[in-house]
């Protein structure tokens, strides 16, 4: 019995560590994908989702059997059947469609955003945390402010003072993102400057710059990536609300939001035209959560399993 | 103690001049003039002036003088940001002009419904997201944990404007039923009919802070099961029941304080959205619709108001650390 085992563990280990990924890139990318399966099955259906929402937004037109703006695909407000599976708005639009077209709003706003607003973010936060002193002082107190300033009505009037288009949009959930990272990235950018690395840089004569960049920023990355995760979802979900408020990104782009509000307006009331753009939301903001979950309980060992 | 609240409390008002400037800064960039918003389409130009006047809109926005170079503070003359400031610091809030009624009284009418919805919503979320939170921590892996952390990550997914439309919409489709919108009744007139008006947003809004409440007392609970000192109390002999409740949930529940507290004040700024869906006259409508209508004093004073809420129950979270943790001084 004993034999048996000092016999199988080696063999098992050396599979694990010496076989080189086979198949190049694609091939490690998917066995990557088979072990998040196994051992996380919930961030396992969250990539997944993702994955379809973000073929349904690349591959939109394609899918779509209607026009985003077709007022002729339809009736005005049929109900749902073989040829409008979701029905038709008030003008005749097809609201599969407009769904369809919806994702590539809600996704690239929410990349978009979150990518600059982290980036930002983690700059500052790095900055605040390695210089110390007045700087650190000015940044921190901005971001309270920032933190103490109610989220929907910072970005509400972000959009109005600039008038809503994509951009706007996008900038003020940047906006509303910056102060939270800074906040986390200024704790991991402190207790990584204590490190020996940090000191051995600055002894050989390495520039400020170069010791944030270069030094400290990968070692805050990963923690940064983990936090991206996690605001996809938040900034989707704020986006949406824009739209639905009215401030969103305006027609002729379909938004999620305001076929929502759209819906709830109309008369008569029809459930189908209220329900699936708010369930398309609804699946990739849990898609996001779901990995960012995972991703976390991954890079963060000491969490694993404890969140859910 | 006393010097920690003192020293927040400085803080608490640099950050309250920082907020302070920073909205108005950017109400300043909205276009549009809140004259011609109050006085209508058929209006001449000499009557606008008037408003603007009367408004002091026809002051220089901040107290800074463009013309010197370099561009310097000057105190000396009347600015709309130093009126405004000298008015909220001396609780003259001045008057809604679309409403035409002076801030303190809307704030007055519309406190008791946006502090009703807040009570309401932190009931359902203290009555569901703690019990579950520890039951799904207890039995850990167990069918009921995968179905509330399910449950609660997908509560955190959903847009609550979508859940409120939806609770409004599919009982008027089917049913025809409608709760009672538009003017509200207070709780001390008719019962029923007042939590037949609030129970359905407070839902709506319990959805979603209940589902971060149980999330975070599950992972806490876990966290504070491994510790030292709950062996030491299996050790000694406690009964399960005693470890579990005395040493394992309340000292789990400091994080879940500070994220109530968070919920509270986010609430009590008005919930924006939902106010607006379910027509309740909270001070979160008050302050969108007066966004909309260009009435930039109030929107500036709101959010002032909505900062005080939040640094005020931020120390009180700090504050009532010390007593779920006795281990916690502040000096």
């Amino acid at each position: 019995m004993a034999k048996d085992i000092t016999v199988a563990s080696p063999t098992s280990i050396s599979t694990d560590v010496f076989t080189r990924p086979q198949g190049g890139r694609l091939g490690a990318t998917a066995r990557q994908a088979w072990k998040l399966a196994r051992r996380n099955p919930l961030g396992f259906v969250g990539l997944v989702i993702i994955l379809v929402f973000g073929a349904i937004a690349v591959f939109g037109p394609a899918i779509a059997p209607y026009g985003l703006n077709e007022f002729t695909a339809g009736r005005p407000n049929e109900g749902m059947s073989i040829h409008h599976w979701f029905g038709t708005d008030a003008i005749g639009r097809d609201t599969l469609s407009r769904d369809i077209y919806g994702a590539r709003i809600s996704l690239s706003v929410a990349f978009v955003s979150v990518l600059g607003g982290a980036a930002i973010g983690t700059a500052f936060g790095i900055i605040s945390g390695y210089s110390g002193g007045l700087l650190d002082s000015f940044i921190q107190r901005t971001v309270d402010t920032l933190i103490a300033f109610p989220g929907l009505l910072l970005l509400l009037i972000i959009v109005q003072a600039l008038g809503p288009s994509f951009w706007t949009v996008v900038l003020a959930i940047m906006l509303a993102i910056i102060p939270g990272v800074t906040r986390v990235v200024r704790g991991a950018a402190l207790s990584e400057k204590q490190n020996q690395y940090v000191e051995a840089a600055r002894s050989i004569g390495a520039p400020t710059p170069r010791v944030l960049f270069r030094h400290i920023l990968p070692n805050v990355l990963a923690l940064a990536i983990v936090i991206m995760t996690t605001l996809l979802g938040a900034a989707i979900l704020a986006e949406a609300s824009l739209a639905f408020l009215g401030l969103g990104i305006p027609e002729p782009a379909a938004s999620w939001g305001r076929d929502v509000s759209a819906a709830r307006n109309n008369y008569p009331l029809k459930i189908p035209a209220a329900f699936f753009p708010g369930a398309a939301i609804t699946l990739t903001v849990l898609g996001f959560n779901l990995l960012g979950d995972a991703i976390r309980d991954i890079a963060d060992p000491r969490l694993r399993g404890s969140q859910s | 103690m006393q010097t920690f609240i003192l020293r927040r409390l400085m803080i608490g008002v640099v950050i309250l001049f920082f907020l302070s400037i920073i909205v108005f800064v950017l109400l300043s960039i909205v276009p549009g003039d809140p004259a011609k918003q109050r006085c209508g389409l058929s209006c001449k130009d000499e009557q606008i002036t008037a408003i603007r006047h009367e408004l002091g809109l026809d002051k220089s926005r901040l107290p800074v003088n463009v013309k010197s170079s370099p561009p310097f503070i000057d105190f000396h003359r009347h600015s709309q940001y130093g009126d405004w400031l000298t008015g909220v610091v001396t609780g003259d809030l001045g008057e809604s002009s679309y409403y035409h009624q002076p801030v303190t009284t809307a704030i007055r009418h519309r406190l008791p419904v946006t502090f009703e919805l807040m009570i309401l919503t932190m009931i359902f979320t203290v009555a569901i997201g703690i019990p579950f939170g520890a039951i799904s921590a207890l039995f850990r892996n167990s069918p009921l944990d995968y179905v509330v952390r399910l449950s609660s990550i997908f509560g955190l997914s959903v847009p609550s404007f979508w859940i409120a439309t939806l609770v409004l919409i599919i009982p008027l489709a089917i049913w025809g039923y409608s709760p009672p919108l538009g003017r509200t009744i207070a709780f001390t007139d008719n019962p029923i009919q007042n939590l037949k008006q609030f129970v359905p947003p407070a839902a709506v809004l319990a959805l979603a802070s209940a589902a971060g409440i149980m999330r975070l007392a599950r992972s806490s609970l876990l966290e504070v099961m491994r510790q030292d000192y709950m062996r030491t109390a299996r050790a000694k002999g406690l009964q399960e029941r005693v470890v579990v409740l005395r040493h394992g949930l309340k000292n789990s529940l400091i994080p879940v304080v500070t994220v109530l507290g968070l919920q509270m004040a986010g609430l009590l700024g008005g919930a924006l959205i939902i106010e607006q869906i379910f027509t309740l006259p909270g001070l979160g409508q008050y302050t969108f619709v007066e966004l909309f209508n260009k009435d930039f004093q109030v929107v500036q004073t709101m959010t002032l108001y909505i900062g005080v809420v939040v640094i005020l129950l931020n120390l009180a979270v700090d504050v009532s650390y010390a007593w779920f943790d006795p281990r916690i001084r502040y000096s």
